[in-house]
């Protein structure tokens, strides 16, 4: 009796919280059809439609025919010819990289440059994390002012007697890229700084004040304590930031279009020309495929080294 | 998805058979309220039993979210593009894909004048009104020519002479927002109407039917080969390939430059930057006065909804616009002449007073050239997709830094013609 009694009293999801904690009860986990639902709609409306464009890649259709004719790989073979979708492919490879050490190296400075001691930390970690809250587009517009050949950086160049290494920025086959690469690590130092703080407040003072007593010089002490026990902050803060830079888009179009001639031309950005600008959404597609397919292979391949490095590896 | 999306796209009212009211929705890209407010009102004082929804979209976003809507069935009764072809909001493609209502049978599609056929029609349907037809031509400051003292150039080899002058008194002579495709293009259409289209008014015909190709075509270099030029004489402002429109545009409006080469319609936007500058208007500078053109196309343009339930309303707007009246207020407000306006320059109908009560007074630079029959199309309108038009303004900024040659924007322009998935 009293069993019933509590068998009606409890709610279902009760017992699919006493299922699920294994470890604690050792009862069985949680059925299937409890989590079917979101399943099914989580493949409905995320996998479905992504499947769904998928198939595109594989047609000609420009976005206002009723018709896609099926045309097989030759979208894809059209991307190895394609001398812009190959310095696209650069271009995001290099930016990426380019992007992921120097924001990360930055950020970890920045971090244990704020970690303690200064009385206006906070202010300061604040005013770093800003620029990653602002929105792309704003961010963009002011850096282009400051780029600007009559703008604030060529002034105090001619200002500081360097008049000679003025140029046109954006403009810029060789700077541009660059140019652009400033502006993203400007932006997200800051956020990398947030993952290095949030690792650094779990490691215990002690092992700082006992590798003090041992003798240990600060870079000794950075490398064989801090390092290592940063390491889960690192494999977050990589992953996020290799996303971040092989996906980057408003900050390219807003300061060059891709320009001058292609020369920050990235995969992300030739998505969007190819689709919308020209209407070649089959061709589009295709390329987001591409992107996708890359964004993924380079961010469980980084995972996977990182994991293994947490685990001593 | 799609379906999703277009979902929240807005629903009409149906169609009132009894005189019950009615809604109709237009959509059209955000680049001033202005003119579409004063012809609402005036159309809705007309029409009380319609009323008028409109929704702006902005305009790097505005060609998706139309094609959206339309696939998805919940498309716009009235909807803005740009005629022809060959850009992003281009209206023809969504003609040819069904979408489109054909407007031939409308009292004022008769009278439209036939170089606009080329823009509006496939065989015989007519799917678009013209809102304006704007001139492209150059913005000068003739204050600056005068602080300066230096001639107003009517031939090329003036231009050049005139920009290292204007050079040496520390002034740009022509203002270039290299960075921006668009802006370059529009250079380059000035100069193709006057080393192209000028000697062969069919090149464009040519091209679509594989007579001709851009890099075979010694016309198409001559043009080129004056953007070159106009690089070595010093015509434009220092670090020219890095200035994108804004800053280009604020060069202009502040004194900094004396010309600019621009469509009419930009005229109240760069007024409304400095409004003591004086512009004055003239067409870009060809090898002679007398073989000097502008190009002209009714650029901005309105279409109905094939499957809108409110059509016959939607129709009736357009029939509206159409009257001279109405179309002159709308016309004017966007900075261009009206089509019955154009029509009658053409024409050389247009009476002195009558050009003066447009209201564009300040373009009268470009009349001798229109009375003169000294048009020419705009020509990237026609052309097949919107790439082609892209790959040269890109280029344009190419052949300034030096990463491209004539030859090679050419045999680009050849590809990107070709190019479909």
């Amino acid at each position: 009796m009293t069993v019933t009694t509590e068998a009606v009293s409890r709610p279902p999801w009760s017992r699919l919280g006493a299922r699920t904690g294994r470890g604690r009860t050792g009862g069985k986990p949680a059925p299937w059809a409890w989590a079917a639902p979101a399943i099914l709609l989580l493949l409905t409306i995320h996998y479905l439609a992504i499947a769904a464009g998928a198939w595109y890649a594989f047609t000609d259709w420009s976005g206002a025919s009723p018709r896609a004719s099926f045309i097989g790989l030759a979208n894809f073979r059209h991307i190895l010819q394609d001398h812009t979708a190959r310095t696209a492919l650069t271009n995001t490879l290099e930016l990426t990289v380019c992007f992921v050490v120097a924001v990360n190296v930055l950020g970890l400075l920045l971090a244990l440059g704020t970690r303690r001691t200064l009385k206006t930390r906070n202010l300061i970690r604040s005013l770093f994390f800003a620029p990653a809250v602002l929105s792309p587009l704003a961010v963009s517009y002011i850096w282009q002012f400051i780029f600007d050949y009559n703008g604030p950086l060529n002034f105090i160049l001619r200002m500081a007697g360097m008049g000679s290494q003025q140029r046109a920025w954006l403009g810029s086959p060789s700077w541009a890229l660059w140019t652009v690469l400033v502006v993203l690590v400007w932006q997200f130092a800051g956020l990398a700084m947030i993952f290095y703080l949030a690792g650094l407040q779990s490691i215990p003072d002690e092992l700082e004040e006992a590798s003090a007593v041992d003798g240990a010089t600060p870079f000794y002490h950075f490398r064989r304590v801090t390092l290592p026990l940063l390491a889960p902050a690192l494999t977050v803060s990589f992953t996020f930031t290799l996303l971040l830079g092989l996906r980057i888009f408003d900050q390219i179009i807003a300061l060059t279009g891709g320009g001058p001639v292609n020369a920050t031309e990235t995969l992300a950005t030739q998505v969007y020309k190819q689709t919308w600008v020209y209407g070649r959404f089959g061709y589009g597609a295709a390329l987001a495929l591409v992107l996708s397919l890359l964004v993924a292979i380079l961010a469980f391949a980084q995972l996977a080294v990182l994991r293994l490095r947490e685990r001593g590896g | 998805m799609l379906v999703l999306l277009s979902a929240c796209g807005s629903q009409s009212s149906p169609q009132a058979s009894s005189g019950a009211p009615v809604t109709i929705h237009i959509e059209t890209q955000a680049s001033g309220t202005a003119p579409w407010d004063a012809v609402i009102k005036d159309f809705e004082k007309a029409y009380p039993s319609i009323k008028v929804q409109i929704s702006y979209v902005p305009i790097a976003t505005y060609p998706q979210v139309l094609l959206t809507q339309l696939r998805g069935g919940h498309g716009p009764d009235l909807m803005y593009g740009s005629s022809g072809s060959g850009n992003p909001n281009s209206l023809l493609p969504l003609a040819r894909a069904g979408y489109l209502y054909d407007l031939s049978h409308e009292p004022w599609s008769s009278q439209l004048p036939s170089t606009f056929d080329a823009y509006e029609k496939i065989g015989s349907a007519r799917y678009m009104f013209p809102l304006d037809v704007p001139v492209i031509g150059v913005f000068y400051n003739p204050d600056l020519f005068r602080q300066l003292d230096v001639q107003v150039p009517a031939t090329f080899s003036q231009l050049l002479s005139v920009c290292g002058q204007i050079k040496a008194k520390g002034k740009a002579a022509w203002v270039l927002a290299g960075a921006a495709p668009p802006n370059t293009g529009i250079l380059s259409m000035e100069l193709a109407a006057n080393w192209v289209y000028g000697p062969d008014p069919s090149w464009d015909a040519e091209r679509a039917a594989g007579k001709v190709t851009f890099s075979g075509s010694q016309l198409w270099k001559n043009a080129l080969q004056r953007v070159i030029d106009m690089n070595k004489a010093g015509c434009f402002e220092q670090g020219v390939e890095g200035v994108q429109t804004e800053a280009a545009r604020q060069l202009f409006a502040s004194g900094q430059a004396a010309m600019y080469g621009l469509p009419m319609a930009a005229y109240a936007a760069t007024k409304q930057l400095n409004p003591n500058l004086t512009i004055a208007t003239m067409p870009f500078p060809g090898p002679t006065p007398e073989t000097s053109y502008v190009p002209v196309a009714p650029s901005d343009s309105l279409a109905v909804n094939k499957a809108s339930p409110v059509r016959s309303a939607a129709v009736r707007f357009i029939d509206f616009l159409a009257r001279p009246q109405e179309a002159r207020r709308m016309a004017t407000l966007q900075g261009a002449f009206s089509w019955s306006d154009y029509k009658q320059l053409e024409e050389g109908s247009l009476s002195q007073s009558d050009f003066q009560r447009t209201g564009l007074s300040w373009a009268s630079g470009y009349l001798p050239t229109i009375r003169a029959k000294r048009v020419r199309q705009l020509g990237n309108l026609l052309w097949p997709n919107g790439k082609v038009y892209d790959v040269l303004g890109t280029d344009i900024q190419g052949l300034l830094t030096g990463q491209k040659t004539i030859d090679g924007t050419l045999s680009d322009m050849d590809a990107a013609w070709g190019s479909s998935s």
